[in-house]
């Protein structure tokens, strides 16, 4: 028999030797992040301080290790690729609903919902107390109550949730508008509302629920804001094509999850804000799209690392302080939001002269009600979409 | 630090490679001491400084027993200094893993008399006491030079391939490659081919199996657990653990051949036992053969003149067995039903008194089942968890036979439990045979150069898994 001089396992060692010593090396600045951002204390330790730095510092290189490993987004999109070929419905806490979109289902969490409730209770009658009113807008999530769509065995309880809530809010008459009552009672479809690849609704839904918050806040609040600013035809919409990998699409990667359409919309009209952004010690002038719109969310397609579902305003921001010169409304109104409403704001912000928006998971400087006694605006309105809506921790932010 | 992690294969293996295999071979016992040091403490600190003490400790037993048993003719010396030596390791075993347990149970028959500890488990101390006791042992049988250099004894009881999960490495099989031991780039490269296969097991299969597992056993309503899904996630977890604990044994295995190491393997295809005796003659092998070696033939093994001492013998190792994995009754009744089966076994001589080739069959088939019923045993909470579960795979909790989770992930896992299954017969090797007589021995060769291909293949959708992040706890860990 003849004999082989290299045989198979010498070119598997090889092979393995290479592509270890490659990742290896491309690794390798990861530790040494690790290490700048935490260096070693000059200051005399004990040994039990040592090692309880050298636990930290242990347990920083393994998290950043894993979070910024080389050539990440490729594993990634090689294990969806696996997945897929697998027939694979769930991919990394993320389910694949029948029609294709991404949702990660909620468990069911009624009494938190009933306890969090009574807190937009109490909130609602202090700010009552104040001469301030109130409005709690109820964004929709993402799987549909009455068409789920999700694989045999899976249950999601964010309707139910969120009806639990609304309860609350019912029986104690606190206004609200429940915005997927007026998706349905549009004829609208559920899930065109959302990216197939996030957890948000898109930036068209969102310019439609501005539009319904501004008619309830003319009809029911005395408000005057031009319903112009909400028509579509006064804005130029841009279409960027298979652009979008949203918050779901990246844990699954794009093979795995496919990819969405983004359409910005841009004022068509001449705009003239002033945003103050207090947190950041920033004061912003100039047109809708020199103050709000963050162009390189979108200007290239990148899909692990943009996320041009933020091209209005960036990112979730603590709290903005808006000025419209461009337009005269009679109340001062501030919102108090999560990411949802995000592109709300932006589309609200063309129609009322004076704006404020608050995140209270990133506003941390005081309570909701200490802010309001301050600046006094004249009405709140307050939107959690359903997965925030089941956060004690966040309810104890309001300061009622 | 975990084999199957990122920091794991691209940093601490090629650092330790690299400075292993550049610097002068009379340094690579202490650079692989310090590594393997750095390795443990990697997980937790302060627990090295346990290991230290274990290291030192035996290593003085060692020479005292070598001391007392070559200049005094009195056993009562070695006999003494053994005792001490076990009660030292036995008792730091103790405290760290069984002394909440025990008190647990004390507080539960006198009412809470004695506080709980807040000690935690070191990883792996089963696993490093039985390697440092294998070393005193093994000087005093004389199946191992004592060594002068505590060093040396550091890195036999450290050695990072083996040290957390096993295979429980005797100091007789490596006691010779500790001094002179030669690698070579063939071993080496087997080394590396073992290793990807004992990672991909880990992450590939055991990983997904264990969602399933962890899906059934996280089960509150055994009303509503079907039987068909009380079934898969028993069969989810029967593959889980053996392809996590035979997977790390792999890994441990090819390691040590990257470094001219040479461990005993640990797994034989056990869910192809023929009985039960076979299964633990294929299941963790090293376990199984300390036990016999260290306790099992000390007592008289099955040498013995009456069938109740033999009977002593097979309980006083099975007990030990279930304990050594843990404090909970869980454990210990899963050890004790072993004892009962491999009492029966070897008082009746069956299966082997079989003639019929069904007869075998069927208990074959009664031996597997045995295995799963032991695996949910040792994988439930607590005994009682453990019967309610039981009772809803026979349908007793009132439960439906089938629902939709259990079609979900069936079909969701199909792939992979396939694998699973096929993977636990010695199909690889059949296939090759298969080949051979087909093909020939010259043209199999041939066949083998795609062989890498596959292997890296199967290596970088294992790291994939990684960098996802997946559940990739080890079982045997906690052991």
């Amino acid at each position: 028999m003849r004999k082989y001089k290299i045989q198979p396992n010498y070119i598997l060692a090889i092979l393995f030797l290479a592509f270890v010593l490659y990742f290896f090396a491309n690794n390798l600045h990861i530790i040494e992040d690790v290490l700048i951002k935490n260096p070693q204390s000059t200051i005399e330790k004990s040994i039990a301080n040592k090692i309880d730095d050298a636990n930290i510092k242990i347990k920083a290189i393994n998290t950043a290790y894993s979070q910024n490993a080389h050539l990440k987004y490729s594993f990634i999109n090689l294990n969806g690729f696996a997945h897929l070929a697998m027939g694979q419905r769930t991919m990394n806490d993320v389910i694949k609903l029948k029609n294709g979109y991404l949702a990660t289902p909620r468990e069911k969490a009624t009494d938190l919902m009933q306890k969090n409730g009574e807190k937009t209770v109490k909130l609602y009658n202090d700010l009552k107390s104040k001469g301030i009113e109130f409005l709690w807008v109820q964004t929709p999530g993402k799987i549909c109550e009455y068409d789920k769509q999700l694989p045999e065995s899976f249950n999601d309880f964010s309707n139910e949730n969120i009806n639990s809530y609304l309860s609350v809010l019912k029986s104690n008459k606190v206004p609200y508008m429940d915005l997927r009552e007026e998706i349905r009672k549009d004829g609208l479809d559920y899930y065109s509302c959302f990216y197939k690849t996030d957890h948000h609704w898109t930036l068209d839904t969102a310019f439609y629920a501005a539009g319904k918050i501004t008619n309830v806040l003319n009809k029911n609040y005395r408000c005057n804001i031009d319903t112009y600013y909400f028509d579509k035809l006064n804005y130029l919409s841009i279409k960027y094509s298979d652009w979008f990998l949203g918050s779901l699409g990246k844990r699954v990667g794009n093979i795995y999850g496919s990819t969405d359409d983004v359409f910005v919309l841009l004022p068509n009209f001449s705009t003239n804000l002033t945003i103050s952004l207090p947190y950041e010690k920033k004061i912003l002038t100039g047109t809708f799209e020199d103050t709000i719109i963050h162009a390189n969310q979108v200007e290239t397609k990148e899909y692990f690392n943009l996320n041009p579902y933020a091209v209005y305003y960036g990112t979730d921001i603590p709290l903005t302080v808006q000025q419209n010169h461009n337009v005269s409304t009679n109340k001062k109104i501030l919102i108090v939001k999560d990411s949802f409403m995000l592109p709300v704001c932006a589309f609200l912000s063309l129609g009322v002269s004076e704006l404020d928006t608050m995140d209270l998971r990133k506003y941390t400087k005081e309570s909701l009600v200490a802010y309001v006694e301050r600046e006094h605006p004249d009405i709140v309105i307050f939107s959690l979409n359903p997965s925030i809506l089941i956060d004690d921790q966040y309810f104890k932010r309001l300061g009622v | 630090m975990l084999f199957s992690s990122n920091i794991f294969i691209f940093a601490f293996l090629p650092i330790v490679l690299i400075i292993y295999y550049i610097i002068n071979p009379k340094f690579r016992n202490i650079f692989l001491l310090i590594a393997s040091l750095i390795f443990y403490a990697w997980g937790e600190p302060k627990f090295v400084f346990i290991m230290i003490m274990s290291i030192i400790a035996n290593y003085l037993f060692a020479l005292l027993i070598h001391y007392v048993k070559n200049r005094t003719k009195k056993k009562i010396y070695v006999r003494l200094s053994i005792a001490f030596m076990l009660i030292f390791n036995l008792t730091i075993m103790f405290i760290f893993k069984y002394l909440n347990f025990t008190l647990s149970n004390i507080n539960n028959v006198f009412g809470n008399i004695l506080p709980q500890s807040n000690i935690i488990l070191p990883i792996g101390i089963s696993f490093f006491t039985f390697q440092a006791i294998s070393y005193v042992m093994d000087v005093y049988r004389g199946n191992g030079e004592v060594q002068k250099n505590p060093l040396n004894v550091g890195l036999y009881i450290s050695l990072f391939p083996q040290l957390i999960a096993g295979p429980i490495v005797r100091y007789e099989t490596v006691a010779k490659e500790i001094g002179t031991r030669k690698e070579t780039f063939s071993e080496f490269s087997e080394g590396v081919q073992r290793f990807i296969i004992g990672l991909c097991k880990k992450i590939i299969i055991a990983n997904n199996m264990a969602i399933i597992a962890d899906k059934t056993f996280s089960t509150k309503a055994f009303g509503e657990l079907s039987v068909s899904f009380a079934w898969l996630g028993a069969l989810a977890y029967t593959f889980q653990i053996f392809f996590d604990f035979s997977g790390y044994s792999d890994m441990a295995i090819g390691l040590g051949k990257m470094f001219g190491f040479h461990f005993l393997e640990n797994f034989n295809y056990p869910y192809i036992s023929k009985s039960v005796s076979d299964f633990w003659r294929r299941w963790h092998i090293s376990l199984s053969t300390w036990f016999r070696d260290y306790v099992y033939i000390p007592l008289g093994g099955s040498r013995v003149n009456s069938k109740p001492k033999l009977v002593r013998n097979l309980f006083v190792v099975w007990i030990l067995t279930g304990v050594w994995h843990g404090a909970n009754w869980t454990f210990i009744v899963w050890g004790l039903m072993y004892f009962v089966l491999l009492a029966i076994e070897k008082l009746s001589g069956y299966p082997n008194k079989f003639k019929s080739p069904v007869a075998k069959g069927i208990y074959q088939l009664f031996t597997l089942l045995c295995i799963i019923g032991g695996w949910v045993i040792f994988r439930a909470p607590d005994l009682k968890y453990a019967i309610k579960y039981g009772m809803s795979m026979f349908g007793l909790n009132g439960n439906p036979f089938s629902d939709s989770q259990a079609t979900f992930y069936f079909n969701e896992y199909l792939v992979l439990l396939l694998a699973a299954l096929l993977f636990s017969f010695p199909v690889v090797r059949w296939i090759k045979q298969k080949l051979k007589n087909k093909f020939g021995e010259n043209m199999l060769h041939k066949l083998e150069y795609s062989v890498p291909v596959v292997y890296m293949a199967l290596f970088i959708l294992a790291i994939s898994y990684l960098i996802l992040g997946a559940h990739n706890p080890f079982i045997y860990f906690n052991f």
